[in-house]
């Protein structure tokens, strides 16, 4: 199986349109809103934004990629000619949760590192190592999420629609503005999203807090529920 | 490959499917020996698909039993004594060829060296291309070399050279002819007779999901390269008519007779020595197509030796 995800991994890296799609809107954002419109903005504001840009790049190369792949392998016949090989279909979808939270990895990286090159962010060392690790957590409910539609849907219509709750969730739970700029109304709906209370950990910890606050109980409970459906899902189509 | 002591490559006892109102399979006894090349020859929508995923334990039967080498057939995949070549199923997309046999290697216990495979299936010189860009006869070869990765005994093939031209289907029955050379079983449906007939030992015609014919390639050939013998015949008896030398089957309406016939020569002088009031004698090739469809018209089972 390792020789596997070595290659999901590689041929994923291959994929151009993936990869500037997951990784260039990300980087590009972050370095629009806080070089562009935000120039001079407070070196706070460019560490918050870090984090939600890399948690969005996360979210988009989890949630959209993970969706792709598994919709687009079960309508066009690769899984039946995987049905042929030893791998069973839990070790399948292991592999493919393992390379889609390995591939969260090269966008999470790159925006942190513009943070830190282009503007200036200045963390405490343990703090940006723990924020690889967190923001890791903080997209497994999305892999999960795009797991489920990956075994519902055709490959079309699953690409569709993870790109659709990718930005819904992502704009929605103030990872492109902050929630404090939302009118009140938006802001509490905000506050019961998935992604607000992904982002919220890592929020939490550049101001200094433990980042498992009271939130992080909505964060489990989504996460519960996600990878429940996930898991009801796959086994309903396998 | 795998020493499996059980003689039986493939074993279908009483096979039926049904999906809603079509039945795709209605009762299916098919026994393959371990060495035996056989095809599974029918027309679009005779049930061979269904038959093959039946046995590779992709579908389940409504009712009866598929084993191979003597076991479920998800076990005998998971031994890697099975390989196939299904109909349907894109490669994946993104991998070089080389990188893709590495990892489904990886997945079997006892695979072969992928240099190894590569010559064997025709894929030597594809290992460094994408598998999003390969021609259709390219990768058919790739798919093959895929089922020839786990070392298999017993090789699978649903229509594997539909929609490829003269040239990669002349390249992909070499391949395969090599792989049974080594005294491996194969398996294989077409709709082809010329590929039945090239490649295969034995030859089983399914029509309508059920077996109607079974036989040895030559016995088979024998019955496709039949003439048509005609003539009329006043109060011709079709019993009596059947006993003529090289006859295969006899119909009579009112007074004309049509015997088919795997031997016109002799067909031909028994009449003519036998039934002197006999006149209009005609002798024409039966197409191909039209023995194909009297061996494999429900209402009229041939019976082969």
């Amino acid at each position: 199986m390792g020789r596997y995800l070595v290659m999901e991994i590689r041929r994923t890296l291959r994929n151009v349109p993936f990869l500037a799609y997951t990784i260039c809107f990300p980087v590009g954002f972050y370095l629009l809103f806080t070089q562009v419109f935000g120039s001079g903005s407070a070196k706070d504001w460019s560490a918050q934004y870090m984090v939600s840009m890399a948690l969005y790049g996360a979210m988009g190369a989890g949630l959209t990629g993970v969706s792709a792949r598994i919709a687009t392998e079960r309508t066009r016949g690769w899984t039946r000619t995987l049905a042929l090989t030893p791998l069973r279909p839990i070790g399948y979808l292991g592999i493919k949760l393992g390379a889609s939270i390995l591939l969260t990895l090269p966008v999470i990286l790159l925006v942190m590192a513009c943070g830190f090159v282009v503007n200036g962010v200045r963390l405490p060392v343990g703090t940006w190592f723990a924020l690889v690790p967190l923001l890791w957590l903080a997209t497994i409910p999305f892999i999960a999420l795009g797991v489920a539609i990956g075994y519902s849907l055709r490959d079309e219509v699953a690409s569709g629609i993870s790109v659709a709750l990718l930005f819904v969730l992502s704009i929605g739970g103030g990872l492109w503005m902050p929630v404090q700029v939302f009118p009140h109304w938006l802001a509490q709906v905000a506050r019961v999203l998935p992604s607000y209370r992904a982002g919220e950990l890592s929020w939490r910890l550049l101001d200094g807090q433990q980042p498992f606050g009271s939130g992080a109980l909505l964060f489990a409970a989504w996460l519960v529920v996600l990878l429940g459906f996930a898991g009801w899902r796959f086994r309903k189509a396998s | 490959m795998t020493e499996l002591k059980h003689p039986d490559a493939v074993s279908l006892r009483g096979i039926r499917k049904r999906y809603g109102a079509v039945t795709a399979v209605a009762g299916v006894d098919l026994t393959i020996g371990s060495g035996e090349v056989v095809a599974l020859l029918g027309p679009n929508g005779a049930g061979k698909s269904t038959t093959v995923d039946i046995m590779l334990g992709l579908r389940a039967p409504d009712a009866g039993r598929a084993e191979l080498f003597g076991t479920r057939p998800r076990a005998a995949l998971d031994a890697g004594s099975v390989g196939a070549v299904l109909q349907t199923g894109e490669l994946i997309p993104g991998a070089r060829v080389g990188e893709l046999l590495t990892a489904i290697a990886a997945l079997q216990p006892h695979p072969l060296p992928i240099g190894q495979v590569a010559a064997t299936a025709g894929v030597a010189d594809l290992l460094t291309r994408r598998t999003d860009r390969l021609s259709g006869g390219q990768t058919q070869r790739v798919r093959f070399a895929l089922a020839l990765l786990g070392d298999p005994s017993l090789l699978v093939l649903d229509e594997p050279t539909a929609g490829l031209d003269v040239a990669a289907r002349r390249d992909f029955w070499t391949s395969v002819r090599g792989f049974a050379a080594a005294g491996r079983t194969v398996l294989f449906s077409t709709h082809y007779l010329e590929e039945a007939d090239e490649t295969a030992d034995r030859i089983v015609l399914i029509d309508q999901g059920r077996v109607v014919a079974d036989g040895s390639t030559t016995a088979i050939r024998a019955m496709a390269a039949a003439r048509n013998v005609r003539c009329t015949l006043p109060g011709a008896d079709p019993v009596a008519l059947a006993d003529l030398p090289g006859a295969a089957s006899v119909e009579v309406h009112g007074d004309a007779v049509l015997v088919r016939t795997t031997d016109s020569d002799a067909t031909l002088r028994a009449l003519v020595a036998g039934y002197p009031q006999a006149r209009d004698f005609e002798v024409a090739a039966a197409a191909l197509t039209d023995a194909f469809l009297a061996l494999t018209r429900p209402d009229a089972p041939a019976e082969v030796a």
